[in-house]
């Protein structure tokens, strides 16, 4: 066989190893001595450093809590904007079926068409108004 | 029958993540359910990836913000529903560092603070400076060599469960394990003292 192969099976047998360690760590000390006496002292030696850098680590990155009062206040202001009664336009509209869909945007394209109209005829009867008095007072 | 009826026949707590989901589409109050399982978790990951309680809430309440948003286009592919929070999360802290252009925060009177139990001043003041060390080594991980160890170590997920989150086979997480070790090493390599000291008391050298 050859040696890339040993090399290979060798390396998994490491991960697993460090693998095996984390997990015993993160679950207690007295798991983690165990995986330890499962390998020989070969391997051990091996990657000690790599352990110790596993026992450092469970020690650091432990859980943290959030305050009762973050949590509390946050799931009340997601609930509250998140209701269906206050989702925005858009958003309710996107969850009409297609037909309903078609019918607003029917709606409002006429609605705007309607005070494009009602603004295009009222806006040079203003412009005319505006000059007038401006002429006047000159 | 009322919204509020609908509601009262849902047993939210006793609802798989599948469920909530469905449920959460069209009611607050299964997002609400969501929410309580995930939050701690979410807020983990975000703390040790900032370093700080004020930008974990903040980024914290973004991700749950976006997740409600966008519910309407979750579609179950697999791979759990925390997946899904998570890769908001791991998106949201990565604009965070892009924007601010830094990729830690020294926050060890706030470490200190949630640190574990009492020890003598002067033990805990190196102890404090090595742990500090470790967490900005920590930090200076790429993205997803950080994730693994805040997974693996912080939440306690199994293998299975963080190759579900990140993507990965079993083996892949494995192997990315030994290859965040070595790197850590790397970094460390300096402080000869520390790992002299730890290799002393771990194995009675």
């Amino acid at each position: 066989m050859s040696l890339p192969f040993f090399k290979n099976h060798r390396e998994h047998h490491l991960q697993d190893f460090l693998m095996a360690y984390a997990d015993a760590l993160v679950s207690g000390t007295r798991d983690a001595d165990s995986v330890l006496e499962q390998f020989d002292q070969d391997m051990r030696g091996q990657i000690e450093d790599l352990l110790i850098l596993s026992d450092l680590i469970s020690k650091v990155l432990t859980e943290v809590a959030p305050s009762d009062e973050f949590i509390a206040q946050l799931r009340s202001r997601l609930t509250e904007a998140g209701g269906p009664e206050s989702r925005s336009l858009w958003m309710r509209i996107r969850r009409l079926p297609p037909r309903a869909q078609l019918a607003a945007g029917i709606g409002g394209a006429t609605l705007t068409a309607g005070v494009v109209f009602i603004a295009a005829r009222t806006l040079p009867e203003a412009l005319d108004l505006w000059r007038n008095r401006h002429a006047a007072a000159a | 029958m009322t919204e509020s009826d609908i509601q009262a026949d849902r047993d939210y707590a006793g609802a798989d993540d599948a469920q909530l989901v469905a449920w959460a589409k069209e009611d607050s109050a299964a997002f609400g359910e969501l929410y309580t399982r995930y939050v701690k978790r979410i807020y983990n990951y975000v703390y040790y990836r900032t370093g700080n309680h004020h930008d974990a809430e903040d980024l914290t309440s973004r991700v749950f913000f976006r997740a409600i948003a966008h519910i309407d286009r979750y579609t179950d592919r697999g791979v759990p529903f925390s997946a899904w929070l998570y890769r908001i999360a791991h998106n949201l802290v990565a604009n965070w560092h892009r924007d601010r252009g830094r990729q830690r925060v020294v926050p060890l009177d706030d470490y200190l603070a949630t640190g574990s139990g009492p020890e003598m001043p002067e033990v805990a003041t190196e102890s404090d400076e090595e742990q500090e060390r470790l967490l900005e080594s920590i930090r200076d991980l790429p993205a997803e060599r950080q994730q693994l160890l805040i997974l693996k170590f912080v939440e306690r997920l199994s293998n299975a469960e963080i190759g579900a989150i990140m993507n990965r086979t079993e083996g892949a997480i494995k192997s990315l394990y030994h290859r965040t070790l070595l790197s850590l090493r790397d970094r460390l390599e300096g402080d000869d003292d520390s790992l002299s000291e730890h290799r002393r008391r771990r194995f009675g050298l």
